[in-house]
């Protein structure tokens, strides 16, 4: 598999574990595009670590001056804690650079997909753990068939 | 020892032998008492966090074993899995009346639309922790989605009232590793069909008050997961009854937080769901 399919296989998959996580209580797809992603950079102004969705503003500077105040949307407590998540995860003061899928209107608000600290260090979802250890099953699963395949006369 | 201690002791010795004699052995049971959680991250458990089939699951294992799948995204083998557990096995055992009501628009979905609680039929496949608490004369379960609470009565009784309920009425036995419970009188709600991983969009659905689910919780030959195999069968929705599977994860160090912080949407775009 060359790069541009990997990088498609795993928007794709983030894209239908964005949904499948959000689905539970609140529908996905009526407000976000999981085809895309969005990235802002700014300050966090609160962490709301709640059922059903974990909530986060963000103060972004555009080259003008201008602040605009961005609103994160998480799975819930329920879900995050699953990826060690809790409630001093982030902190308000912090700056950070979210990636998310943006709204199909083009709101300040974003589907939480990937947080970078200023330190470099990531915060994931649970789906990117789970996802890691999916592509590993399928990679040993494809070794032993073709293994087998190899000790086929 | 006097004659009297003798005797007393002998006494106390029969007492007990005939106790032990006359009380009838208590039938052994599944311990399922805990806190559990989302599925292992296997694929094909987690192709059944919600719920799943036998026929999606067969198809999975035929794709995963397809050297041609071997470029495709797992999330696309999750997508066929999911498209022909729909269409070979749920849509032909819909009645006519059912078929009127699938591709309900997740923007209509009181859940979302209203942050109404779910129903029976869809709160048993909720993702996310399940709370078991064995007892003498009835089990307590709590889904950590909408934190939805339930009771199943292990003596049989009646429901309280005529009326159905969105949780219905259950009543649940011990089949030797087993746990199973029946459920009925639930009120007329969402259909779980729509719920899946992926969601085989656009395929919702409804279901009557004439639901009755029958659930069988055991344990896995290892102890760490907690399968459900549900029997649905409802006369108007369904020709025949449809089978669902789900899976758990032990976790005993997770809690059920408090759900209080749902908000009705603010923005939100109808029709943007895959047709």
């Amino acid at each position: 598999m060359n790069t541009e399919p990997r990088v498609i296989a795993i928007l794709a998959i983030l894209a239908l574990l964005s949904a499948s996580a959000a689905h539970a209580h609140h529908a996905f797809a009526p407000v976000y595009d999981g085809s895309k992603t969005v990235e802002i950079q700014g300050v966090v102004t609160s962490f709301k670590f709640v059922n059903p969705h974990a909530t986060m503003t963000v103060d972004v500077p555009d080259p003008a001056g201008n602040v605009a105040t961005w609103t994160i949307e998480f799975a819930g407590r329920l879900n995050l804690v699953n990826a060690g998540w809790t409630d001093d995860s982030v902190a308000v003061g912090e700056r950070i650079r979210v990636t998310g899928n943006p709204t199909h209107t083009g709101s300040p608000r974003l589907f939480f997909v990937e947080i970078v600290r200023e330190n470099g260090t990531v915060l994931g979802g649970v789906r990117a753990s789970r996802l890691s250890a999916l592509e590993e099953e399928r990679k040993q699963r494809i070794q032993q068939r073709e293994s087998a395949a190899s000790k086929t006369p | 020892m006097c004659e009297v201690g003798r005797s007393f002791r002998r006494a106390l010795q029969i007492s007990l032998i005939l106790l032990c004699a006359c009380t009838p052995a208590e039938a052994p049971k599944p311990n399922l008492t805990g806190m559990w959680s989302d599925p292992p991250a296997k694929i094909a458990d987690t192709f059944c966090m919600f719920w799943c089939t036998d026929a999606g699951l067969a198809r999975l294992d035929a794709l995963l074993d397809d050297p041609a799948s071997d470029e495709k995204p797992i999330a696309a083998l999750y997508v066929l899995a999911a498209t022909a557990q729909r269409d070979e096995y749920l849509r032909p055992r819909f009645t006519d009346a059912a078929l009127q009501y699938t591709g309900l628009d997740p923007a209509d979905d009181p859940g979302f639309l209203e942050c109404e609680p779910w129903g029976f039929a869809r709160e048993i496949f909720a993702p996310h922790q399940l709370k078991i608490e064995q007892m003498t004369d009835r089990v307590e379960m709590q889904y950590g989605e909408w934190t939805i609470r339930r009771t199943i009565y292990l003596d049989g009784r009646e429901p309280a009232s005529a009326s159905p309920t969105a949780m219905g009425h259950s009543v649940g036995h011990y089949d030797g590793e087993a746990l199973v419970i029946e459920t009925s009188s639930i009120r007329a709600n969402l259909a779980p069909w729509g719920l899946g991983f992926p969601s085989p969009w656009p395929f919702d659905g409804r279901h009557s008050e004439q639901l009755r689910v029958q659930e069988r919780y055991s344990r896995s030959a290892d102890g760490e997961s907690l399968l459900l195999t549900a029997t649905m069968e409802d006369p108007w929705a369904l020709r025949e009854p449809v089978v669902l599977k789900k899976v758990w994860q032990w976790a005993p160090d997770q809690e059920i937080s408090p759900y209080e912080s749902c908000e009705k949407p603010t923005e939100f775009t109808r029709g943007t769901i895959p047709k």
